[in-house]
């Protein structure tokens, strides 16, 4: 009994030292010299696709109690991986997808780049500011530019690497509200214009939860949103926008402010509120959500072939409009990166080889509306425009401007919904 | 065979004193009672000796074992100390039946099967509760549980038995009836008895010896009969004997090895004390006369019946004295008017003489005119 | 005088008690825990927490240092009324929130308590059963079902039950802001009031009330002299329990916050703040300053708790001589009380499982042309589906393994917990006027005041501590954090169970010389069966249904229920998602019913024994 009693108490001492020291957290020293996955990212960018996929084979052979780790919050990396293993019979069974949603994965990047631990051999994530800040500027995640034949990446998609670009749109129930009644953005400030009227029936996520709204009202804040929506304005109410009748920094703030004001309903999942989107009767909603949440009906469509129930149900009358004045909606990015401490370097080379390639991106998200590779010769799908098309009519998300205004935007934005005049 | 030891035992709750330097000596086979009023501190002695609760200071010894030293630091857990222990509230365990509870002990003692189940029965018979054998304690009346405490108590074979007022949650007759079985059961079992109580007159029918505590401190440790005729202060007196002693404010002086002069009722009294008389220059004593030894009908004094209280085999009749109740017992039925002026005498040798400062008692003898 | 004992011998001493024995142990378990967690915080909200801080505060701090910048923000900055937007208000509100949904839970809970406890209605069984049934869903289940009840086309949702039953529009304050948050809080935690209140009211010496009634007092001064006084204990204790989950509840406001701002009745939580406060990189630090606050609320109302409970230091202590409970007749009164009750009680038990079960066969929401049980049944893969993976939730191995790794997981937290619980209770009983014992019972409540994401961050950064990496991710990690995290339910029950028992009982053990382990499983355990078990149950109730915590720590390996279910969300199966809730509820539910065939208990027996 006592000799026990000694032994939990051995036990539990151990434990407290245990977490003592995870407490106090050993700060390494910044290293200098060159991390092994820089190196080898260097390496691997000097080599052909075929040496790559040798130097892959060798590293998973060579560590056969590996396996490799993909972090990422969209699934589309589950669908590449199995397409993956696929095409490289060596590492089927070897890769790992593990699913992440940003708010709860953050955390767990920051306390492995911390503690410079492994946390996966491949990331995929969003968040402009976090990237920037927590990952890039600590170099705990580092970009490797594929390259090989029919892999066009531009210059400004390199680093940090955009494995794939996504937006989000103005969405509504074609037969309810119909495109004609969204027609510039000034509309939904509640306002009538010259010859438009103002909605209220905007639906909007709640940016307190979902930090890709939140990126998006920032960037209404930037010059190039400041003029398309100086365009827009004019445009609405037939007069310049006079800047110096109010105490807002810029046209952007106006917006931001009389937006938030008039949305109408904030909603708390896109996903769902999309498909109750036919479900609200008279104006119905305007629901600003992902455009690649339509994949429902893309899927679903095959499956009520002979029925079209889906189909008519919700999302015939899913449409968005591709000439709203102002903007159509926000193009933000998910990038594809390599965490300072992988294992495999290679084989994350390689796989981000692949998931930006013709063959790779089909397997992760081919055939859906409203995914973008950011390889350039990869075409959107039928019936969606092109991505360029996408960004010169979007708000597109930008790093550095949303880094250099984070902190004051974010604040402005907040007061915005708690409704304080 | 056993014989319980406890030297200077103390017991402190933070700055509250429970047991103060106890001394005492418990031979083989008695029964003794701790009696005194709640919180004095005859429970918290019990369950020290039982080895329940730990003592601050002092030694504690069981026959020949030293069961704690608090110099030594040796705490001999209870369970090693071959006791007894019966509850005021049974502590039953109410999940299992009457022959569960009491088997439970033995089979923890790794007593063979057959032998438990003749021991058992052995006890039911005993304690006449035989045919509750399968039934749960919430089954049964409180004396019949506490036989069923007493039978697991038991069964052990204990070598000394403690208990804590295990007769408080019974009925008056009950409490009569079972007051006969300990009794008994002394005898029958063979072993020492020690029993804590705050009903004098159960202390005083049980034990071979009372332990009287106030305040954590011992106050007199005698033959039931002896705290009764000789209590040691004003606190025993009062508390053994009903009707409690009639106590009479007196002035005085001592005026030899065996006699004081006492002023009490305006009358000057002399006490004759055989035994002899402690000397003391104090001159404010109490007089204890017990109610037995105020004669009525005859006497130098006189008093007015204030009320009386036949109780068949005796009367108690209380008289005012120049406004001091004193209190008399008659043997037999006996019947005053009230307010009549009736003579009374005190009679016998057995007049205690306190000293009214300390409360110690001084000697006793008798008084005259 | 004092120290005449040799140290050795009294610590020989001090240690041969269990009871200090367990007080150490787990003083040093609990330090290591949970102020570990706690100076993290504190920490935390002294100190630059990452390059975006430290950017955002400037004056060339680097990451790591010490400011007092998170509190100053928070608290005053004037800047865009940042301190009045994310702290002052919301913590009104909150508090205004919270403190209606502790009056609609004590006022729901506590009457249902003192109908099935002290009178004579019919059907009782039933009632006390299906009660606690809101409980066991997650706390937005009730939201959902509310949202789904009361919308309607006024308010440009869509039509809801009420609407298509009655045509009754409520307003919208009714539907979406703090009213409804508060009343969904309050219905999901009225069964804890039940359970507590209704322990103490089961136990109480019915003779208590009918010397009132015997003096003539009249029924509502008994309630409010005699019973109330008596049960006020439970209802602090429930006060406490309800008030902390609910201002940091994050699901319930988040999800029902969807009105417009210039409605009025748009409704931002303190919680919802804290979650986006820890969630911006700039600051985490005032996210840690607020989670603070909060607790520093709740240990207000523990404090509180103590405070009551020290004055009535031997409230319950049930000694088994208790005699017949006297039923309050309810005359001509019983059949109408019994159906209202049965009403009210099985609408917000069962409506919401009906409207889980509902939403999880239509395609469509609300439209029964669309009715299908591919949800449940289909084998098909669905988009971004491994293998394994089925867009009917029964035909998912990866499902079952989760849901078997789940109930393996909560089976061993549980018992860690209630364990635990157990004799923390012990000790506690056993050294009433212990400042230790008393300690160690305050310290083992704590994991539930701190915001399940701070708490296992802390966990988090542990796994990525050199020499620990084996615990990232691991089963091991979960089984720590879920059995500290949820003590102290097991450690509430533990105790007041243990409270209950008379010392002597333990001791007539004692001197017959049972060993420690023996008393404990023989004797102490099978008298208070029923509440312990209570206390093994709710931890494995939370644990089963616990997402945010678990999300963070498990991995791919070690995928749980929970986090297939959000898998499935994200995917945009929400019918799915609500397969698997009802399913967890199911498993739930047989569970408890397995045990209390078993045993006899049952978590509506609950807090305050049989």
């Amino acid at each position: 009994m006592k000799k026990t009693m000694k032994k939990v108490l051995v036990l539990v001492l151990v434990l407290a030292m245990v977490f003592a020291m995870a407490a106090c957290g050993k700060k390494e020293e910044p290293v200098e010299e060159k991390s092994a996955v820089q190196t080898a990212i260097e390496a691997a960018q000097k080599m052909t696709l075929a040496e790559l996929e040798e130097a892959a084979k060798k590293e998973l052979e060579e560590h056969p109690d590996l396996v490799f780790n993909a972090d990422s919050l969209t699934s589309g990396i589950k669908k590449a991986l199995a397409g993956f293993e696929k095409k490289y019979e060596w590492a089927a069974g070897k890769t790992a997808y593990n699913s992440k949603k940003g708010s709860e994965y953050q955390p767990k990047l920051i306390a492995a780049q911390k503690a410079n631990s492994y946390i996966a051999d491949f990331v995929m994530i969003q968040d402009a500011s976090f990237l920037k800040n927590a990952m890039l500027d600590t170099g705990f995640l580092r970009s490797y530019v594929p390259a090989g034949e029919g892999i066009e990446i531009a210059a400004e998609d390199q680093n940090p690497l955009v494995g794939v670009t996504f937006n989000k749109v103005f969405m509504y129930d074609n037969t309810t509200v119909g495109a004609d009644q969204l027609k510039n953005v000034w509309q939904m400030t509640g306002v009538d214009g010259a010859t438009l009227k103002g909605v209220n029936n905007v639906s909007f996520q709640n940016p307190l939860g979902e930090d890709i709204n939140m990126s998006f009202l920032i960037m209404l804040t930037s010059p190039a949103a400041c003029e398309k929506l100086t365009a827009a304005y004019k445009s609405y109410f037939g007069t310049d926008y006079d800047g110096s009748k109010d105490d807002y920094e810029n046209i952007g703030y106006k917006f931001v402010a009389e937006f938030v004001k008039n949305v109408g309903h904030w909603h708390s999942s896109d996903s769902s509120e999309v498909k109750k989107i036919n479900t609200y009767n008279e104006d119905g909603r305007i629901l600003f959500a992902g455009l690649c949440k339509l994949k429902d009906y893309e899927f679903y469509k095959k499956d009520y072939k002979d029925t079209d129930m889906y189909y008519t149900k919700t999302v015939t009358a899913g449409g968005w409009n591709n000439d709203i004045e102002g903007f159509d909606g926000f193009v933000y990015n998910m990038w594809t990166l390599i965490p300072d401490t992988a294992q495999l370097p290679y084989t994350a080379c390689l796989f981000i080889n692949y998931i930006h390639s013709e063959e790779g991106y089909a397997a992760g998200w081919g055939g859906v509306l409203g995914y973008y590779s950011s390889n350039k010769n990869i075409p959107s799908v039928d019936g969606d425009p092109a991505l360029s098309v996408w960004k010169e009519q979007c708000v597109v998300e930008d790093v550095e401007y949303i880094d250099s205004v984070y902190a004051t935007a974010v604040k402005f934005i907040n007061m915005q919904l708690a409704g304080v005049k | 065979m056993p014989k319980i030891v406890l030297e200077n035992v103390c017991k402190r709750f933070d700055d509250f004193v429970a047991v103060e330097n106890l001394n005492m000596v418990i031979e083989d086979r008695e029964f003794i009672t701790l009696l005194g009023p709640s919180g004095c501190g005859k429970t918290t002695t019990l369950r020290m000796i039982a080895g329940l609760e730990t003592p601050t200071e002092g030694k504690i010894t069981i026959g020949d074992q030293v069961v704690f030293d608090s110099e030594k630091g040796i705490n001999v857990s209870p369970a090693k100390r071959d006791i007894g222990f019966l509850f005021q509230n049974y502590a039953l365990w109410p999940h299992m039946t009457v022959y569960q509870n009491i088997a439970f002990g033995l089979e923890n003692l790794k007593w063979p099967k057959d032998k438990i189940k003749e021991r058992v029965a052995e006890m039911l018979q005993m304690l006449k509760i035989e045919e509750f054998e399968k039934r749960y304690p919430s089954e049964l009346s409180g004396g019949q549980q506490q036989r069923v405490a007493i039978a697991r108590t038991l069964a052990p074979s204990p070598k000394v038995l403690f208990m804590d007022e295990p007769l408080s949650n019974l009925d008056a007759k009950l409490r009569l009836e079972m007051r006969t079985e300990l009794k008994r059961l002394h005898v029958d079992t063979d072993s020492t008895f020690v029993y804590v109580t705050h009903d004098q007159l159960e202390a005083m029918t049980l034990a071979t010896r009372v332990c009287l505590i106030k305040n954590g401190v011992m106050q007199q440790y005698d033959h039931p009969l002896e705290t009764y005729s000789n209590p040691a202060n004003l606190f025993v007196a009062d508390f053994v004997g009903n009707p409690t002693m009639n106590f009479i404010d007196a002035t005085g002086k001592v005026t030899g090895e065996n006699t004081a002069e006492l002023n009490f009722f305006g009358k000057t009294f002399t006490l004759n004390a055989k035994g002899g008389l402690k000397q003391t220059e104090e001159t404010e004593f109490v007089v204890g006369v017990r109610p037995e030894f105020v004669k009525l009908g005859e006497g130098a004094l006189t008093g007015k019946v204030y009320a009386t209280l036949p109780a068949g085999m005796e009367t108690t009749v209380k008289l005012d004295v120049d406004g001091f109740v004193l209190t008399s017992v008659e043997f037999g039925s006996v019947d005053y008017m009230v307010n009549d002026e009736i003579p009374f005498g005190i009679d016998g040798e057995n007049v205690i003489l306190f000293e009214k400062k300390s409360g110690e008692s001084l000697g006793k003898g008798c008084v005259t005119l | 005088m004092k120290n005449k004992q040799p140290l050795g011998n009294r610590l020989k001493s001090y240690f041969s008690k269990p009871a200090n024995v367990i007080c150490i142990i787990f003083l040093v378990i609990l330090l290591a825990t949970v102020v570990l967690p706690l100076l993290t915080l504190l920490i935390g909200s002294f100190t630059v927490n990452g390059n975006q801080e430290a950017i955002y505060i400037g004056q060339g701090v680097m990451d790591g240092d010490f400011t007092f910048n998170h509190w100053k923000e928070l608290l005053t900055s004037r800047d865009f009324d940042y301190a009045l937007i994310k702290f002052w208000r919301p913590l009104g509100q909150s508090t205004v929130m919270a403190l209606l949904a502790c009056l609609v839970a004590v006022g729901f809970g506590g009457v249902v308590a003192w109908f099935i406890t002290r009178s004579d209605l019919p059907g009782k069984q039933f009632i006390s059963t299906i009660f606690v049934f809101p409980y066991i869903m997650p706390s937005w289940a009730m939201a959902m079902f509310w949202e789904n009840f009361f919308k309607n086309t006024q308010i440009n949702a869509g039509a809801g039950m009420l609407e298509g039953m009655t045509g009754i529009c409520v307003p919208e304050s009714f539907v979406y802001g703090l009213f409804p948050c508060a009343m969904s809080l309050g219905l999901h935690y009225a069964p804890f009031a039940y359970i507590l209140i209704g322990g103490i009211l089961r136990n109480m010496d019915a003779n208590l009330e009918e010397a009132a009634t015997v003096l003539k007092a009249s029924r509502f001064k008994i309630l409010r002299k005699v019973t109330l006084p008596i049960v006020m204990p439970a209802l602090i204790s429930t006060v406490l329990l309800v008030f902390s989950s609910s201002i940091s509840s994050f699901t319930v406001p988040f999800f029902l916050n969807k009105s417009s701002i210039s409605s009025g009745n748009n409704f931002i939580s303190i919680s919802v703040q804290l979650r986006s406060l820890i969630n911006t990189g700039f600051t985490k630090g005032q996210g840690y300053v607020l989670a603070i606050i909060l607790m520093l609320f709740s240990i207000g109302i523990l404090t509180l708790n103590n405070w009551f409970t020290g004055s009535r230091k031997s409230f319950t202590t049930v000694t088994g001589k208790s005699g017949q409970v006297s039923l309050v007749k309810l005359g001509k009164a019983k059949p109408f009380v019994a159906a209202v009750l049965f009403i009210i009680v099985a609408f917000f038990a069962i409506m919401p499982l009906v409207s889980f079960a509902m939403e999880s066969v239509l395609e469509v929401p609300g439209d029964w042309s669309t009715f299908t049980l591919r949800y449940w049944l289909s084998s098909e893969g669905f988009e971004g589906s491994n293998k394994g993976d089925t867009i009917g939730i029964l035909r998912s191995s990866i499902m079952w393994k989760a849901l078997g790794r789940s109930l393996l997981l909560s089976i061993i937290v549980s018992l860690i917990a209630g364990t635990f619980g157990l004799l923390i209770g012990y000790a506690v009983a056993k050294k009433r006027n212990s400042k230790l014992a008393t300690f160690v019972s305050n310290l083992a409540f704590f994991p539930y005041l701190i915001p399940a994401m701070s708490f296992g961050a802390v966990y988090l950064a542990l796994s990525y501590t050199k020499g620990f990496t084996w615990l990232d991710g691991s089963f091991i990690l979960l089984m720590l954090v879920g059995s500290i995290k949820f003590m102290p339910f097991a450690s509430r029950t533990g105790t007041s169970a243990m409270l209950q028992l008379s010392g002597e009982i333990e001791e007539a053990a004692i001197v017959i010389g049972v060993p420690w382990i023996k008393r404990m499983t023989r004797v102490l355990f099978p008298i208070q069966k029923a509440s312990f078990i209570s206390g093994y149950l709710l931890p494995f109730i939370s644990c089963m249904r616990e997402m945010s915590l678990f999300v963070l720590l498990a991995a791919s390996y070690t995928t749980l229920v929970t986090t297939v279910l959000q898998e499935y969300s994200r995917t945009g199966l929400s019918q799915a998602a609500n397969a698997i809730n009802l399913l967890i509820i199911v498993v739930v539910l047989v569970i408890q019913f397995v045990v209390n065939k078993l045993t006899g208990a049952s978590i509506d027996k609950g807090v305050g024994g049989n």
